[in-house]
């Protein structure tokens, strides 16, 4: 596996490369990989012997073994608080089989499942086979990577279909608490979602923390699937044997999707869950003692070695996998400042090497050289292909120095600009030429805009370059290029003539005009011709750390609002979307410091198949191999971070438009997808998307 | 008690749908099996296996293709063992067509495949229906050679990928020259004994058996461990 072949890999598939390069290093040890070295209790072995001994056997019914089905129902109560009966339960070949017909039985294409990151990547091959779109929500290391209630709902949409809850969480070890599972219950009553709660490592929390269930939580019934199985509580992987408990209706909808899928479970292998469901926890406590013996010694290693750890990392833990909880960087695919171990979710390993530049190379066998450590197997052996380099960070900062953004704000100069709303107009009469040729006409340019908003679909509307809101202009032409030239996303503005008088919004964009979001309470009373001052301020921002990001346009407020974080030189941004640069077009030819540029969205099923179409108004996006430092236009290496900041249009060459936030190049600037990374969500003006 | 909200279209799509396989008839399970599987039990072979399976079971399968239907497959990378054949169906069914448009033709026993295509949402069609634009073959080793034979001369000339379900005889698609694009898969002692067991296989040029086997991976890591030692027992017996 090459440098370049592992930078075009996602997800699992880039977790199994790197497992095959590590397979070549001698003395490797697998953390990835959730299967106990210990063995299957005795008499669960010795349950599977008798089945094994009968020379006569029947297939079981695809649903499982009637006998099984009761056993994990009769165990449900103890294990998860459930009171079910037997036909709601589902054995599975394994718990990866049953994610995977949970998946399936409950997404269709397009509908969202929060997923908490980092996270174990073989859910999203599940997502995606159902078409569904993860919506990541962050756990933080502070948090000992619990989730939490609040980042959960900053990420719920109409769109939201289930949550993926998973206590302990592999790979981070983080729970959820009984108070966070209790709001997080009300959310998914409220919004109407399904909560997926993976408890395959439940039997592994240690005191004073408890396992909460939250399928048990009065109300939680009907909203919550819940997914285990034999493997790792009783040392069981290579049987394949899990279970779903679900509302019959929906384990009779996966027992159809099942007998697509693999048919039963193979008979020895619910012949032994079955001694095991039925038998005493006596197997699973000498389990976690030996679990606690070694995350002791584990953490004592790591703490020896500069690691952080959280104290709860004493109490609580994902056992069997044995990954140290915590680490002291919270954007970081690495850990250790002193670089001597290391983990990483394969997702923000994939963005690094994405971004790795040929130059870093020598940085890497440096790193290397100096050694030691858990990942300095991969280092080595992709060293000695003469390809590059597991990502280690380059800068020696502080945690604090990650945190916060420093910037020169202090010095910037803040003044008053303005401009009034202007009235639609057509240029050259009223049709347009589509891309198929024929003659439209479609409002959206100028004047006020009632019914879009930021946030809102970029495309899809019966209209052309739809801008949001208010659009103002001056018409005395120096007027009209200060206003544009000082202007900031993000800078507060304030009617300052008609009914609306002192009413208050936010500049959401520029684009022939300047574009300012108004509160619809105000609508009725704006006028065509209304003025609106801004307090432009913004020029001349500069980011402390990363001296070569130049930021076009960007107010303080939107900046610290954008959730970016700086480590190793560099800038990481969120983003919604990436464009790739091949798309971009009119507006090449102007320099990035005025106006923007539309996509060319004339090719529909490109549109369709990239994902673009899903663009909305306000998204944050990425665009690489695009130089924004003084035009916008095409060249390796480089960066940019841009505002949509118009809806599509039908004329051949143009499309939704971009203004440029960031440039830079791929050393400065990182990214990574957030689908919540919009204007109006950082300013505040919409609450969900 | 139902779920608070409404499941995917492809579940209430499959309602109607014929499941494939058989109900739970007794049947009597070769010594040698059982015997080879508890002596991996006394070993302490209860963990995952290689996610493609044991090498040796991957061996044997490749030994017999050779051997049975001429064709030569590379163990390590181009055959997967499966949860029974039906899991071999549904990974070549989910990985071979695109998802929502994608069109299926099975040429013999469709009701093996139907749930399949229903849960990737594509056309399902019979040999006797037209066909525009590509498709995937399915054919199981009894296909009549009126009906096999002019279709999988269409797959050669369009390209089209052949899912083929290997029975007694040793016709095998690669006859009329398409081995580089046929995924073959198969059942290992069903007929003798180890449905329950819940064993199968997929076997195809590495190229193609990777996303094949990655998709596997994900459905259910890697096959019950017992069964395959079993699985393998029976065919060294048998070889």
């Amino acid at each position: 596996v090459t440098l370049d072949e592992l930078r075009r890999l996602d997800g699992a598939k880039l977790r199994y490369a790197l497992m095959d390069l590590a397979k070549e290093v001698d003395g490797a040890i697998a953390l990835g990989r959730g299967d106990p070295d210990l063995d299957t209790p005795a008499h669960v072995v010795e349950a599977a012997r008798r089945a094994l001994a009968e020379p006569v056997q029947s297939l079981q019914p695809v649903p499982g073994m009637p006998a099984l089905r009761a056993a994990i129902a009769r165990r449900a109560l103890g294990d998860h608080g459930l009171e079910v009966d037997p036909e709601q339960v589902l054995v599975t070949t394994g718990g990866q089989e049953g994610l995977f017909l949970v998946i399936s039985a409950l997404l269709d294409p397009g509908d969202e499942i929060l997923v908490p990151d980092p996270r174990y990547t073989s859910y999203d091959q599940a997502i995606e086979h159902a078409g569904g779109v993860s919506v990541t929500v962050p756990t933080h290391p502070e948090d000992a990577f619990d989730l939490r209630a609040e980042a959960v709902a900053a990420r719920i949409t109409p769109k939201t279909k289930a949550l993926l809850l998973v206590t302990p969480s592999n790979p981070t070890g983080g729970i959820i608490t009984p108070g966070e599972a209790e709001k997080i219950a009300e959310l998914a009553k409220r919004h109407g979602f399904i909560v997926i709660s993976d408890e395959i490592y439940g039997k592994f929390v240690w005191p004073p923390h408890e396992h909460v269930s939250i399928g048990a939580l009065p109300g939680m019934a009907e909203h919550t699937i819940t997914l285990s199985g034999f493997s790792k509580a009783w040392a069981m992987t290579g049987w394949r044997v899990g279970y779903v408990i679900a509302p019959q209706d929906a384990i009779q909808g996966m027992a159809a999707l099942k007998a697509a899928t693999t048919g039963p479970v193979a008979n020895v292998s619910q012949a032994a869950a079955l001694a095991a469901a039925e038998g005493d926890d006596a197997c699973i406590d000498a389990f976690r003692e030996v679990y606690a013996e070694r995350r002791a010694l584990m953490a004592e290693g790591l703490s020896a070695m500069g690691c952080t750890t959280p104290t709860r990392a004493a109490a609580s833990s994902s056992g069997p996998t044995a990954r140290p909880r915590g680490c002291a960087r919270s954007s970081s695919p690495t850990c250790c400042s002193r670089r001597r171990a290391c983990w990483c979710s394969p997702d923000r390993l994939r963005r690094r090497l994405e971004r790795l530049p040929a130059h870093h190379h020598a940085a890497a066998d440096r790193g290397a050289a100096r050694g030691g450590g858990t990942h300095d197997a991969g280092r080595a052996a992709l060293r000695r292909r003469g390809q590059g380099t597991f990502v280690t960070p380059e800068a020696a900062s502080t945690r604090e120095d990650q945190r916060v953004i420093r910037t020169n704000e202090e010095q910037l100069v803040e003044i008053a600009v303005a401009g009034a709303i202007s009235a639609p107009a057509f240029a050259r009469g009223p049709f347009l030429p589509d891309n198929d040729g024929l003659a439209v006409v479609r409002p959206g340019m100028y004047g006020y805009v009632y019914n879009v908003r930021v946030g809102d679909p970029a495309f899809g509307w019966q209209g052309d370059h739809v801008e949001p809101g208010a659009s103002i202009d001056h018409p005395d032409s120096g007027v009209h290029h200060a206003l544009h030239y000082l202007t900031c996303m993000g800078n507060e503005a304030v009617v300052t003539s008609g009914l609306a008088a002192g009413a208050r919004g936010r500049v959401v964009g520029e684009h022939a005009r300047i574009l300012v979001d108004f509160d619809p309470e105000v609508h009725d009373r704006l006028c065509v011709g209304d003025t609106i001052q801004i307090r432009a301020k913004g020029r001349g921002l500069r980011l402390l750390d990363v001296p070569n990001v130049e930021l076009k346009k960007m107010s303080p407020e939107l900046l610290h609002a954008m959730h970016l974080s700086v480590e190793g030189g560099k800038v990481h941004v969120p983003v919604a979307l990436e464009l790739p640069v091949k798309v971009m077009a009119s507006g090449a030819e102007l320099n990035s410091e005025y106006v923007d540029q539309d996509l060319t969205s004339g090719d529909r099923a490109y549109m369709r198949e990239a994902g673009i179409d899903r663009l909305r108004i306000g998204d944050i996006v990425a665009i690489d191999d695009a130089d924004h430092y003084w035009g916008r236009g095409y060249r390796r290496g480089y960066r940019a971070i841009a505002l949509c900041i118009h809806g599509d249009s039908v004329m051949t060459g143009h499309g939704p438009g971009i203004l440029t936030l960031m440039a830079g190049t791929a050393d400065d600037i990182e990214w990574s997808i957030d689908p919540q990374a919009n204007i109006a969500r950082y300013l505040q003006i919409r609450e969900t998307l | 008690m139902p779920l608070a909200v409404p499941l995917a279209a492809r579940v209430e799509a499959l309602r109607g749908v014929p499941a494939a396989g058989r109900d739970g008839a007794d049947v009597e399970v070769p010594a040698a099996a059982r015997e080879a599987s508890l002596d991996a039990l006394a070993r302490g072979e209860t963990h995952y296996t290689d996610r493609p399976g044991i090498l040796p079971l991957r061996q044997q399968v490749a030994a017999l293709l050779a051997a049975r239907h001429g064709v030569e497959v590379d163990p390590r990378g181009g055959v997967v063992i499966t949860c029974g054949v039906t899991e071999a169906r549904f990974v070549a069914v989910q990985q071979l067509l695109p998802a929502g448009t994608g069109t299926l033709v099975a040429l013999t026993r469709g009701e093996r495949v139907a749930a399949a295509c229903v849960v990737r949402g594509v056309r399902f069609l019979g040999p006797e229906r037209a066909v525009d634009g590509p498709a995937v073959l399915y054919l199981t080793g009894d296909a009549p050679a009126t009906v096999r034979d002019p279709w999988l001369a269409r797959a050669g000339e369009q390209g089209w990928p052949v899912v083929f379900e290997v029975g007694e005889d040793g016709f095998h698609p690669a006859k009329a020259g398409l081995a580089e694009q046929t995924v073959t898969i198969g059942a290992l002692g069903l007929e003798q004994g180890l449905e329950a067991w819940r064993i199968g296989f997929l076997a195809a040029p590495s190229a193609t058996a990777g996303p094949l086997r990655d998709f596997k991976q994900a459905l259910t890591i890697c096959t019950t461990n017992l069964s395959q030692w079993g699985a393998l027992a029976l065919m060294e017996a048998n070889a």
